[in-house]
């Protein structure tokens, strides 16, 4: 079967390709990366191929000559293609740090969200989105090296099913059907659906929280020492063996210069303009705030 | 120093310091391990030289923090653990 589109996609130094044959794909391909660019002098070092099946409403996935999927749910192969071609462009990735990390901005600055699976880092950032922030990402954050800013994988935003209670008093699911991406465990929602005017930026990292979410717990926010920010940054790096003293240096560099805060909440109404009054007074005054006890 | 047979802990080699503000960041490379000690545990790494038993430690970090003799031995106890569970030390 021929295929006569390609797009690349490229972030943090390196590039997948996606190569497809018909609209269906097409209007997937750019549901999902519509915000990535991709650039043409940095050679893929993978390739996608989504082709029609052996009925018409089949598609199939492969990533090289594996089979990644064989069906007729475009929204089970989005989610599919997403996931992997994250994974794929973070495993190569070694021209900066790069971290499993929401994130957003506010007035010119940085949020970075890092977490791992089941921090809650995408319902976090949905709702932060609702509050007004720029989404970002819910993914992938990096840090170039030397840098301060975040260059980030903006995606649409994968919010699992049962967090869906949780901002259902906000976002309307039902209305917005037709525009989310659907799987029994996971909705793909694009960020203007949260808020029309998101803008796109490479903001300077200026806060670093690290959620935790706590069933019935109160709300806590707690400033970490460069230490304990430090330890915390190495366990949500993604790249660390593709680079120099596996990352260690810039990790102590950024923990050194930026604030950090550990968040264990267990309603995001409990966290109110929190964010938003840190981030006021960050980057300067707290950068060398002392942690909480 | 003491001059018994106890057991002494010594850091084991080819761990990357960083200290900040006095607590420490131990990393392994090659196990691409990170720890966090806080001030009491970062004292206590250098004190892992092979030559000092548990008890030696425990009373230099006694005299040093006097206010918190009391609570020593069981901050030396979670950090010698905390340190084994990473492969930081070993006993010789």
């Amino acid at each position: 079967m021929s295929v006569n589109h390609r797009r690349l996609i490229t972030f943090a130094g390196n590039t997948i390709a996606i190569e497809h044959s018909d609209p269906r794909p097409a209007a997937i391909v750019d549901f999902l990366y519509r915000h990535i660019p991709g650039d043409s002098n940095i050679p893929p070092h993978t390739t996608y191929r989504i082709i029609p099946g052996d009925q018409p409403e089949k598609m199939v996935l492969y990533r090289g000559d594996t089979l990644i999927y064989e069906g007729d749910s475009e929204a089970t192969l989005a989610e599919l293609l997403l996931g992997d071609s994250c994974r794929r462009l973070a495993e190569k990735s070694q021209n900066g740090l790069l971290f499993h990390a929401a994130g957003l901005a506010w007035q010119g600055k940085g949020l970075f969200l890092p977490g791992g699976i089941g921090a809650g880092k995408s319902t976090l950032a949905a709702w932060l989105t609702m509050e007004g922030l720029d989404y970002l990402t819910d993914e992938l954050v990096s840090v170039p090296h030397g840098a301060d800013i975040m260059k980030t994988f903006t995606r649409p935003l994968n919010v699992k099913k049962t967090s869906r209670a949780a901002l259902q008093h906000r976002f309307d699911f039902e209305r917005h059907a037709g525009h989310i991406s659907s799987t029994f465990h996971a909705d793909l929602i694009p960020p203007m659906l949260l808020k029309p005017t998101n803008t796109l930026s490479e903001p300077p990292l200026s806060l670093i929280i690290f959620p935790r979410y706590l069933p019935g717990s109160n709300f806590v926010l707690r400033t970490l020492s460069g230490a304990q920010a430090g330890s915390a940054l190495m366990q949500c790096l993604v790249n660390a063996r593709n680079l120099p003293d596996y990352g260690f240096s810039e990790i102590v560099r950024l923990a050194q210069t930026t604030l950090a805060c550990q968040m264990s909440y267990s309603d995001l109404d409990q966290i109110g303009g929190k964010i938003e009054e840190l981030l006021q007074s960050s980057p300067g005054d707290l950068r060398h705030r002392r942690p909480d006890p | 120093m003491s001059p018994s047979s106890e057991p002494k802990p010594h850091r084991k080699p080819n761990y990357r310091l960083e200290i900040i503000d006095n607590e420490l960041l131990l990393f392994h490379p090659a196990q691409a391990q990170v720890m966090y000690c806080n001030e009491t545990a970062s004292l206590m790494w250098q004190l892992c030289d092979g030559q000092r038993t548990i008890q030696d430690i425990t009373a230099l970090l006694a005299t040093s923090f006097p206010e918190a003799a009391d609570t020593i031995a069981d901050d030396v106890e979670t950090a010698l653990q905390q340190f084994l569970q990473h492969g930081a030390i070993e006993f010789v």
